[in-house]
């Protein structure tokens, strides 16, 4: 078995096709004087050449606007731009060379020279420059480039990296699945085959399968099987037949609101990682992002990303989720999360140590970044801000204060913003749980992050597999902590939600329908189960099922009884 | 000549899709046009050159424009920088 990160939900079953770039290379020939001009001549050939194959693509594409439309237009303005032209002639008559090569050349520099600025998205330009180039230079070359715009038969697509333009021209209906060494969750490979809604996985070099071989996959969990055996098919016959069912599902459920039998409404939210990853709350017919966890956007980074570049991420969030509210958690490193360059020491308890708020009360700078970011973000939508491991009211306060001072500096400065931003906190440290009503007066929301909150109030490590039967969030305490934390933010006007795996538990619904409970963050995957759980109850049912709850004695007794009632 | 001086809205800078509509309509007209981001001239007709410039949010560049059709190719300009840019 071999796993990679799946960047694009579904399972595929189907042969490998290994798809190899064309590699055009430089032929190093050396030209006369007498043959610039035809050089030259066969510069403005390949151009041209370029722009009718480009302009064929986009002419299949229809006029709706799109990602893969926009790709191929840049790279329609880079064909013809005229700094790529000059220092391709100027290669021919001062480096007398022939056209393709001098293509290749001027087309490399410019690469060169974006990877060299500083900000990443101008940086990750050096991909479109390179992928024009090696098509100008096929064409000087009078090579074809093989592409993926016709297949025989339906294949899983391995690659080293798929390009924008090869992503554009590909015979889509015969594309099972693509997986390719490079990318990531905002590549091009991984953006493209959501659209297209066909499985996707990066990190899986190409060489670990031969064209022709059989291959299963799952998109959600990166997994990949070469060859796989009778009983690996069955187990990937019966995710698919899941997956499908699910996605028919969310198809029937979208458009229909979170409502009980006798019109009370929640909201339901999702839990993401990944600026695109928004774009799923229109997928799944949900309300919003209820949980932004930022803290991906600081990982595998060699330093802090700046404030450009998170404001950058926010805002794709805050657009992809096109006006419906987005809580952005601030940064929560530490604990299980490592972030190389904030230099955490090892700790012997990481989840009681330097984490979360803990770090960002003493690291401001880095912080202050981020709160500027977020505030710039919050100019294009509703964005709301959440901190993360708040355990006494000073930190909440020292929070409070250097957003406000961000806030001034941004008035200073004439950057917009939300001045109504809403603020909350999570609650997850038993400390606040039990004495909400300390905290409630100074923000406009609480979230319940019952993943923590379970994990500090039993003592159980949930990481721990030999312990694992003592973690429930159906505790009786953890339940009484949950209660009281609804009921201190009802008397305070303070919106509650929830974010943990218990909100995207289905048969926990009536249960936290019952507390009162007013939003239910959770992975996307979770929404259509716990709406139709919703839909399916009446207000006086979820208070009987929760009276009776609050009345049992154990773990064991509470999830058996609300399995059954599901 | 006309010179013009503009704040880039656009969130995310002159990068991909702002620099190609700028391109884009730079090329429908015949004057000459410079634009100029902290001392430097780039070539508003060139995607390169505007990538090059790096002209993020809310930096601010001018367009020394001359020739026959300057003033409508201010105007466009103008409305790209006020209104267009920023929904890119």
């Amino acid at each position: 078995m071999n796993r990679g990160v799946g960047v694009s939900r579904g399972i595929a079953i189907g042969k490998a096709l290994v798809y190899q770039s064309r590699v055009i290379k430089p032929t190093h020939r050396m030209i006369t004087v007498t043959e610039v001009d035809d050089e030259k001549t066969r510069i403005l050939r390949a151009v041209t050449r370029t722009q009718e194959y480009l302009n064929q693509i986009l002419a299949r594409q229809g006029d709706e606007e799109s990602v893969a439309r926009d790709l191929i237009e840049v790279q329609l303005e880079i064909a013809e731009d005229p700094a790529l032209l000059n220092k391709a002639n100027e290669y021919v008559e001062v480096s007398l060379i022939e056209a393709g090569d001098a293509l290749l050349r001027a087309t490399d520099d410019i690469a060169a020279q974006f990877e060299s600025l500083e900000v990443a998205y101008y940086r990750d330009r050096a991909a479109d420059i390179r992928d024009v180039g090696t098509r100008l230079a096929a064409q000087a070359f009078g090579v074809e480039l093989v592409d993926l715009s016709h297949l025989n038969e339906p294949v899983i697509v391995f690659a080293e990296d798929i390009t924008p333009s090869e992503a554009a021209t590909m015979d889509t209906r015969n594309v099972l699945a693509l997986v390719t060494e490079l990318g990531s969750e905002t590549s091009h490979t991984a953006i493209l085959s959501k659209t297209l809604q066909i499985p996707a996985i990066v990190g899986v070099r190409p060489d670990r399968v031969r064209s022709g071989q059989n291959v299963a996959l799952d998109g959600v969990t990166g997994e990949l099987v070469v060859e796989p055996n009778p009983d690996e098919i069955a187990i990937f016959e019966q995710r698919q037949a899941r997956f499908n069912e699910d996605r028919e599902r969310v198809q029937n459920l979208r458009g229909l609101p979170a409502v009980s039998l006798d019109g009370v409404s929640v909201e339901l939210a999702i839990n993401i990682a990944h600026p695109h990853e928004a774009a799923a709350i229109h997928e799944v017919g949900a309300g919003g992002v209820g949980l932004f966890r930022t803290e991906f956007i600081f990982m595998d980074l060699p330093k802090a990303p700046t404030e450009e570049e998170q404001f950058y991420s926010y805002k794709t969030a805050v657009e992809q989720a096109d006006g419906k509210p987005v809580i952005i958690r601030t940064l929560d490193a530490g604990g299980d999360k490592g972030i190389p360059y904030l230099a955490i020491p090892e700790e012997q308890n990481p989840f009681l140590g330097y984490r979360a708020i803990r770090v960002c009360l003493d690291k401001p700078d880095l912080f202050k970044d981020q709160l500027r970011a977020i505030l710039r973000a919050s100019a294009f939508g509703d964005v709301r801000i959440m901190f993360p491991m708040i355990g006494a009211l000073s930190q909440l306060k020292r929070s409070l204060a250097l957003l406000e001072e961000c806030k001034s500096q941004l008035r200073v400065e004439g950057h917009a913003f939300d001045e109504d931003l809403k603020v909350g906190i999570m609650v997850e440290i038993p400390a606040v749980a039990a004495a909400a009503e300390i905290f409630a007066p100074h923000v406009q929301f609480f979230s319940i992050g019952t993943n923590d909150l379970c994990q500090y109030t039993l003592a159980v490590d949930r990481t721990n597999a030999k312990i694992a039967d003592l973690y429930s969030h159906y505790n009786p305490g953890v339940l009484r902590l949950i209660k009281h934390t609804i009921d201190v933010a009802k008397q305070y006007g303070v919106k509650v939600g929830m974010c943990g795996e218990m909100a995207g538990n289905a048969s926990a619904a009536p249960l936290l329908m019952g507390l009162g409970l007013e939003e239910f963050s959770m992975s996307p995957a979770s929404i259509p189960y716990v709406k139709d759980k919703i839909r399916g109850l009446s207000m006086e049912q979820a208070a009987r099922i929760t009276e009776t709850v609050l009345k049992m004695d154990s773990a064991t007794a509470i999830k058996e009884y609300l399995e059954k009632k599901s | 000549m006309i010179i013009r001086e503009y704040t880039v809205l656009a969130p995310e800078g002159l990068h991909a899709r702002p620099a190609k509509e700028l391109t884009r309509l730079a090329k429908r007209f015949t004057s000459s046009i410079v634009m100029k981001k902290d001392g430097v001239n780039y070539d508003p007709r060139s995607l390169i050159g505007l990538v090059t410039a790096q002209a993020t949010y809310l930096s601010a560049v001018s367009m020394e424009i001359d020739g026959e059709d300057e003033q409508s190719l201010a105007e466009a300009l103008d409305h790209f920088f006020a209104e267009e840019v920023s929904r890119l």
